[in-house]
């Protein structure tokens, strides 16, 4: 049974024709309900946040090992870095700390500790071991606007000139970071070259 | 001990409900009539008493049923302890089965009418799917073991009056809407879609349309006043949500009119009652499920959302179905006639109606697309949808002076001349005296004159007309004050700001302290252009207990418009909003003109 496309085309054209006009509502609706019930089913990305693309917005933290000195987006120069917002508290964030400590061979990793105390970020870190070069305490926290945070963990990637190039609200894991921190780590490497 | 009263309050209303709607596969309903409308009063009584046992459970502080552990806390005030009941996901949409709920029983009064008892199963059929809803997927009374010791915080920008009185008014819309939905459906069962059934559906369409109205205009008064962003509308994917359901709430009110009036229209009345509700329920679906990103997601859980999807399936794809299968044939009315006009009004409502859910679902088209993540702008739905709604404005003054069944361009054009003047002077009024997007308002302002010239000049227009189209056009000139003709300037602390004809003095920094939040105001000196003080603003940068930043807005509300300041971090932003609170009053004023349309002839 083999059929040329036109003949196809004719055979659902005649089709169509004889739909009474009172079936129209309900092939519609039903073609909406796919829509909706497709969109539950296809992975979800949430759209860009307006930050990729900009450069750090600016913020000066105290340091959790010295109150004394600060974090701020001037430390981002020079290298990539990545820029993980956590607190002790967050179950996903400590799922996630095995990771960051793998990947901190390859990448500096600066921590901000969101809404946390000193005492109880200096325990979890002695807990869970310390991926990053440094980490400042977000008490407040005032990074929630300005970095855009709606919860911990989130994961910025910031290139060598301090802008920022991505961004993750959810938990890295290790398909997100072979799949997408990677390879995008790997671009800015390469370009810092050139 | 209220935790589980309240869940029992669920199942046995569950029960109720699913045994009235197993009366749906018999044709002996007539012999039950009173087994089910009892049955749905009962059920009625014990959703009321399951929202009653989580609001005592949220005033009493009983932090271990988890619903209130994490949206009360022990200082949080009594209003927002009761009010938040239905702020989150699971006390919501309990509030909807209750609001479903006494719906059902108040229409239970007619249950010896065959119609209205097939109806009523309808409706116990929807129930019974939205408290299965509430007791699988968001069971309010969970209880966590160990309770904490308090609970979370209610986000700060919840906790205002206005916002206690919008969901159950919006909720009063959406569910509202579900009677006219079962009424259809037994319409189209019973082949009996003709003017005493539209007589019959009034009520239950005028008392949703006016609540939905309410609501949407509550929510709006909530944003510009708290959210501190000077807008009132944002085109934010949950307003769509509650746009769509009154776009074609509005179409099936005007086409009902024609039904009760001419006996036509029935197929149209049939499908816009079917559609209202689908509309509902995909508003529901959109903000439930967390599929668009939003300002407001209140929760996102594709499980729940797929159970949302679910009951539009049955509810929806049975209901077109029998649309499909029973649609009522009838003459086309004649297109100069006053049911041609409103016919063609209500297609162009559809038209807006599609146009807002197309923009609301594109992003999520877009990403399979391979577009990526893209938001559709505010932009999209000022080009598409404000035209098309300009046009049923003409149509909605034009339809006044048609006649019923026929009419003709000699008689029409005289009774036409009064208006068309009138709406001439408007406009031309604002040509000359309006200084920014002259043409623009100019336009939107006669359309509003034309839509009131055109009722006054008739003779013998009912009040409730009146009422509904003047809200209208007081809509349109609060959104021509507040979006085009709004002013703006910043200043830091310490200078004196010049906007339009008013100085603002700083005066400095004071302290506020309340019940959830502590912060900093800047005190404000407004005065007029000859020195005279009007007053003193003091917009606030608030931190609440929960830690989050709440930069709140202080407003003076003047003659020709409010004027509006907001503390930002650089300092302070002082905005003019002329006519902003036509807004709020068209839309009080059209609600009540739904609510008039009750009163019988």
């Amino acid at each position: 049974m083999n059929m040329a496309l036109p003949d196809v085309i004719q055979i659902i054209r005649e089709h169509v024709r004889t739909i009474p006009p009172r079936m129209i509502p309900l092939a519609i609706a039903i073609g909406l309900g796919l829509v909706m019930a497709l969109s539950l089913l296809l992975p979800h990305r949430a759209p860009p946040s307006p930050l990729v693309g900009r450069i750090l917005p600016s913020f000066m933290l105290p340091r959790v090992d010295d109150i004394h000195k600060s974090l701020m987006p001037r430390d981002f120069y020079g290298q990539p870095a990545l820029l993980n917002v956590f607190s002790s508290w967050c179950v996903p964030c400590r799922a996630e700390q095995p990771l960051l400590m793998q990947l901190s061979g390859k990448v500096r990793i600066y921590g901000i500790a969101w809404r946390d105390t000193a005492e109880n970020v200096s325990a979890y870190l002695s807990e869970t071991g310390n991926p990053y070069q440094a980490v400042a305490l977000d008490k407040i926290p005032v990074t929630t606007v300005t970095l855009g945070i709606f919860g911990v963990p989130t994961t910025y990637l910031v290139d060598e000139k301090g802008v920022i190039r991505a961004k993750w609200d959810t938990p890295l894991d290790q398909q997100m970071i072979d799949k997408e921190l990677l390879p995008k780590l790997e671009e800015i490497q390469a370009n810092a070259k050139k | 001990m209220l935790g589980e009263l309240g869940l029992l309050c669920v199942i046995v209303a569950f029960a109720c409900t699913l045994a009235c709607a197993l009366f749906l596969t018999t044709s002996k309903r007539g012999d039950y009539a009173g087994l089910i409308a009892g049955c749905l009063r009962v059920a009625a009584a014990l959703t009321l008493g399951a929202l009653t046992a989580l609001m005592g459970a949220r005033v009493w502080d009983d932090f271990s049923v988890s619903a209130v552990a994490a949206h009360s806390n022990r200082a949080l005030p009594l209003l927002y302890k009761i009010a938040g009941s239905w702020g989150a996901h699971e006390g919501s949409m309990l509030l909807w089965c209750a609001v479903m709920a006494c719906f059902a029983a108040v229409l239970s009064r007619q249950a010896r009418n065959e119609l209205v008892l097939t109806a009523l199963c309808v409706q116990a059929a929807l129930l019974a799917g939205a408290l299965a809803f509430v007791l699988f997927a968001s069971n309010p009374f969970t209880r966590q073991i160990p309770p904490p010791l308090d609970g979370q915080a209610l986000t700060p920008l919840l906790q205002d009056v206005a916002l206690a009185a919008h969901p159950p008014m919006l909720y009063l819309g959406y569910v509202g809407f579900s009677v006219v939905f079962s009424l259809a459906c037994a319409g189209l069962w019973h082949k009996r879609l003709d003017s005493d059934w539209a007589r019959m559906a009034r009520p239950w369409i005028c008392v949703p349309w006016a609540a939905l109205t309410l609501g949407i205009g509550l929510g709006s008064w909530w944003a510009y006043r708290v959210l501190g962003w000077g807008g009132f509308w944002f085109w934010d994917p949950v307003e769509n949500a509650s746009l769509l359901p009154w776009l074609a709430g509005t179409a099936l009110l005007h086409v009902s009119r024609v039904l009760e009036k001419r006996g036509m229209l029935a197929a149209a009345t049939a499908l816009l009652a079917i559609l209202t509700f689908a509309m509902s329920l995909i508003g529901t679906f959109l903000v439930r499920s967390g599929l668009v990103t939003s300002v407001h997601s209140f929760a996102s859980d594709p499980a729940r959302g797929a159970y949302i999807l679910g009951y539009f399936a049955v509810s929806v794809g049975g209901a077109l179905t029998l649309f499909a299968w029973r649609a009522p044939g009838g003459p086309r009315p004649q297109p100069l006639s006053r049911e041609g006009v409103m016919l063609m009004g209500a297609v162009l409502l559809g038209i807006a109606c599609a146009t807002v859910l197309l923009g609301t679902l594109y992003p999520m088209l877009a990403e399979w697309l391979g577009e990526g993540g893209i938001a559709v702008g505010a932009l999209y739905f000022q080009m598409t949808v404000l035209p098309v709604l300009g046009l049923c404005v003409v149509l909605a003054g034009l339809a006044q002076r048609l006649r019923w069944e026929r009419d003709n361009f000699s008689r029409l054009a005289p009774a036409l001349v009064n208006p068309a003047l009138a709406t001439l002077a408007g406009g031309l009024i604002v040509l000359t005296l309006a200084t920014r997007e002259v043409a623009l308002a100019a336009v939107c302002i006669a359309l509003a004159v034309w839509m009131v010239a055109a009722l006054l000049f008739r003779p013998r227009a009912r009040l409730s007309v009146m009422l509904a189209h003047g809200g209208a056009a007081l809509v349109i000139l609060g959104m021509v004050g507040a979006g085009l003709w709004q002013s703006a300037a910043h200043g830091a602390p310490g200078q004196a700001l010049k906007l339009g004809p008013y100085t603002a003095i700083y005066e400095g920094m004071e302290p506020v302290l309340g019940p959830t939040y502590h912060g900093q105001g800047a005190r404000l000196r407004i005065e007029d252009a000859h020195g005279m003080v009007l007053g003193s603003l003091t917009p606030q940068l608030r931190m609440y207990d929960g830690g989050e930043h709440v930069a709140t807005p202080a407003i003076l509300p003047r003659l020709w418009g409010d004027i509006y300041a907001v503390a930002t971090p650089e300092g302070v932003e002082l905005r003019l909003e002329p006519l902003i609170y036509a807004l709020w009053l068209g839309c009080a004023l059209a609600a009540s003109g739904g609510l008039l349309a009750l009163r019988r002839r």
